[in-house]
């Protein structure tokens, strides 16, 4: 027989799966390996259900145990993450928010009206892992940046300078492709 | 505010995490600057279509898996 405090915790963490599934997917990109670690995520937050207190804020919760999972198997494997950025997005960074104050946005950036989901995904995975993760769990997943902190363990200004850094990659990747598609310069 | 606060503005507003006290000027600034109101549509826009894209539904054998996890626990 079931506790009261067991169901309402299965209720909890039952209702973050979509949204689980959704992050693994990014993470592992193929369907089985994200099915893999959803399971694995769920039998880690049963191991640590008492650390858990019923009605606060399961998603971040979750979320953080997916991540270390997943980077604890990355490890086994003796694979590092890839794509960490470097000096060159930095110095982008730069040039595209200086270039922004002098002239605004390109005008024949209206392109990005009419996006593919081709298109977003190619310019996400063209992101550096650590903006492509706060990126995703800001605008994809909606969670806060307090949030995204315990997710990532990483100070709050930290989530919000990556947040807007890879905003701004992203939009500037899209606006390139687009406009060499439509026969720009 | 300048172009730059509006655009750090603009990002912590798209987030849901402008303060309360920042969002007239912010407005304020969007009325008269044309290219802000333009980065700040294209900026919009793309996060919903990235939203509208990403997000997943799990397939049922894993909806099936967990609960059997959870049952079995």
């Amino acid at each position: 027989m079931k506790s009261k405090r067991r169901k309402i915790f299965e209720k909890e963490v039952l209702c973050h799966l979509d949204r689980l599934y959704g992050y693994a997917m990014h993470l592992c990109k193929n369907g089985e390996d994200a099915s893999d670690l959803v399971q694995d995520t769920y039998l880690n937050a049963l191991k640590s259900e008492k650390q858990y207190s019923i009605g606060t804020n399961a998603g971040a919760w979750l979320f953080t145990i997916m991540r270390n999972t997943f980077l604890n198997k990355i490890r086994k494997m003796s694979r590092k993450p890839a794509g960490m950025a470097g000096e060159w997005i930095e110095q982008m960074t730069r040039e595209d928010i200086s270039e922004l104050r002098k002239h605004g946005p390109d005008p024949s950036v209206k392109c990005l009206d009419n996006l593919l989901k081709e298109d977003i995904a190619r310019a996400i995975e063209n992101l550096p892992d650590e903006f492509r993760d706060t990126v995703i769990l800001c605008d994809v997943q909606g969670f806060s940046y307090a949030d995204i902190a315990t997710i990532l363990d990483i100070p709050i200004g930290t989530v919000r300078s990556r947040i807007h850094r890879g905003r701004l990659i992203l939009r500037n990747l899209l606006a390139d492709w687009k406009n060499v598609a439509m026969g720009g310069s | 505010m300048t172009c730059e606060d509006a655009h750090l503005s603009m990002h912590d507003y798209i987030s849901g995490e402008l303060a309360a006290e920042h969002y007239k000027p912010l407005m304020d600034h969007m009325d008269e600057c044309m290219n802000c109101q333009e980065f700040f549509r294209q900026t919009a826009h793309i996060q919903t279509t990235m939203r509208d894209f990403m997000l997943y539904e799990a397939p049922s054998e894993l909806q099936t898996a967990v609960s059997s996890i959870l049952a079995n626990a």
